[in-house]
């Protein structure tokens, strides 16, 4: 086949599927049920009441699951962006992300953290410029979550709570990939316009895999046990709804 | 659609033999001026690819590296505590000053030969040299500003966008361009041109003690501080107890493993004369408190290092020849070099206290 012709039919095959793809995808912050309100008081597994006044993260690496089914009958995998975004759940525009979710998608993957190369070849830009201050500058690495409040639990100056999770680097890699299920009505014609909403439940900071205790453990800044613990339990901060 | 896949072929070609033709020389251009490998050294680690020395990036550096803007209140410079005349590092400071008496928790080493480095601090914390600079910006006990300050900063200055124009070919300023205008002077700074050098090209020769102390440097000291950079930039323990004060852990603090526990780089004894004090908190006043250390004052752990177990034995006359040998180290040119002193003043490599070895 020409050349010329190949490119005419990844076009016509490129708009297609332009035409096709579906969800817009936002971030929609809760503790537990509710929506998350900075200035609300909640409680945490361990039964210390709490309040969370900053909560980002960094996401990148997104990708699709999709379910038509290819020659050898595997689900084909669709790069959605190779671009890093820092979710800051203070900033509503930071919560709606720039691409779309195409249609017939089973699964939606992305990954928590910032990748290596991007911990390891010097300065970056944009989002990843340590001037937006997710960034440890007394040892190299992203900061790749940071949650910040306070409790009458924490035996800290202020009764501040502050959780800067990093590290880049086996045995302590607090980056984790998160996979979520899309529901079955997903792309369907009904709900074709309907944003993908991700439900960021910020209760799961102190319980997901591990129980974290504000009294116990106020402070993460480093890499290490701490980390990779709530680096475990923000694995689990997220699920799909559809609206 | 023959005829459309022939022009597709055409535009193809002529786009891609453009990519071949050499881009005429443009006048405000960086004037590329590559880093010299001296004779014999291994190949840099630092990917000059990624930002090419120029003049204008390495003059940017140079101003950057002496502005005090830099820091919160204007009184401090990188300069301040990396002193051309103690080869960068902080003359006779144990500890460093920084912003409202306070003080550092470690000793700022000597700054040259960044370019072989691959990962930087006592504890190996920083991996690459355009991101070194961040850390005592923002540090509390050091120049104390944010980097967002910096840059706003550097924005509205008079000077500074247009040397970054010079620099980097647009008057854009942003963290990634700070880090690499200073890597720029900052990898220029090459001490090779020390007595020893010249022996080792054979334009010079040794005199006696230091002939015999070469020899006991090869025997006793050389698997750690290896020619010819003289470090091998690992890490180790030396025996030396943890500091009550400041509690550095050193390695340990970054790889949260207890094997690393009080590890820390092997600093090069290239100028080391002009150095002092020594350790990577400043505690050994002289050459001759490290030398005491290494004999006798060692305090040998689980982890101290498999050579020192039986601490390093050290008879009088050989720490004399040693001495004499160490002497051959400093690079006098280096300290001297007007390229890296301060804008518009000239270096003076007298330095301002008597030397305590």
């Amino acid at each position: 086949m020409p050349a010329y012709k190949a490119i005419f039919l990844f076009g016509v095959l490129f708009t297609a599927m332009a035409v096709k793809a579906q969800h817009s995808i936002e971030f929609n912050p809760l503790y537990g049920t509710a929506i998350w309100n900075p200035d609300s008081s909640y409680t945490n597994f361990a039964g210390e009441s709490l309040q969370i006044n900053k909560c980002l993260f960094y996401t990148s690496g997104w990708k699709a699951i999709i379910n038509h089914q290819n020659k050898k009958g595997q689900t084909d995998t669709v790069i959605l962006s190779n671009a890093h975004y820092l979710i800051d759940l203070s900033e509503p525009k930071s919560l709606k992300l720039p691409f779309t979710v195409p249609a017939h998608a089973t699964q939606l993957i992305f990954t928590l953290g910032v990748d290596s190369i991007k911990n390891t070849t010097g300065i970056q830009t944009g989002v990843l410029d340590p001037a937006r201050g997710m960034f440890w500058t007394w040892r190299t690495g992203y900061i790749m979550a940071r949650m910040q409040g306070t409790s009458p639990s924490a035996n800290t100056a202020g009764k501040r709570f502050s959780y800067d999770v990093g590290g880049f680097e086996s045995p302590y890699n607090a980056v984790r990939t998160i996979a979520l299920n899309l529901p079955e009505t997903a792309g369907s014609d009904n709900h074709a316009k309907n944003p993908l909403y991700i439900q960021t439940d910020l209760s799961k900071w102190f319980q997901g895999k591990h129980t974290i205790s504000i009294a116990q453990t106020p402070n993460c800044h480093n890499a290490g046990k701490l980390a990779m613990q709530l680096a475990d339990n923000y694995q689990q901060l997220f699920q799909i709804l559809l609206h | 659609m023959k005829k459309a896949g022939i022009i597709l072929f055409l535009v193809v070609f002529v786009l891609s033999a453009l990519g071949f033709m050499e881009q005429p020389e443009r006048k405000g251009l960086p004037k590329q001026q590559p880093l010299i490998v001296p004779k014999g050294w291994p190949k840099p680690l630092y990917d000059f690819s990624k930002n090419p020395l120029t003049a204008e990036g390495i003059e940017l550096g140079r101003q950057l590296f002496y502005e005090q803007q830099l820091s919160r209140d204007g009184s401090i410079s990188c300069g301040t505590c990396h002193q051309q005349f103690g080869a960068f590092n902080n003359y006779d400071h144990p500890l460093s000053h920084g912003l409202d008496n306070s003080l550092t928790t470690r000793n700022a080493p000597g700054l040259f030969n960044l370019a072989w480095q691959k990962s930087f601090m006592w504890d190996g914390g920083i991996n690459h040299l355009d991101l070194q600079p961040l850390a005592p910006l923002t540090a509390h006990n050091e120049m104390g500003e944010s980097i967002e300050n910096i840059i706003s900063k550097l924005k509205k200055s008079k000077t500074y966008p247009r040397l970054f124009k010079a620099a980097f070919g647009d008057p854009t300023i942003n963290t990634q361009r700070l880090g690499k205008a200073l890597s720029q002077f900052l990898l220029t700074m090459v001490s090779s041109n020390s007595k020893y050098d010249r022996v080792m090209q054979g334009a010079d020769s040794f005199n006696l003690p230091e002939k015999l102390g070469y020899a006991i440097f090869k025997s006793k000291c050389s698997s750690c501080h290896t020619e010819p950079l003289f470090t091998d930039f690992s890490y180790r323990n030396t025996g030396m107890p943890l500091e009550p004060f400041l509690q550095d852990m050193g390695r340990m603090t970054i790889t949260q493993d207890p094997a690393d526990s009080l590890k820390f780089k092997v600093p090069s004894l290239r100028n080391v004369m002009v150095t002092f004090p020594y350790g990577h908190d400043g505690r050994f006043f002289s050459l001759s408190n490290v030398f005491e250390h290494y004999r006798n004052n060692m305090q040998v752990m689980g982890n101290t290092d498999a050579l020192l177990k039986n601490k390093l034995p050290l008879s009088n006359y050989e720490i004399g020849q040693l001495k004499a040998f160490l002497q051959t180290l400093t690079d006098s040119a280096f300290l001297r070099n007007p390229r890296f002193a301060a804008p518009g003043t000239s270096p003076s490599a007298t330095q301002p206290l008597d030397l305590h070895n």
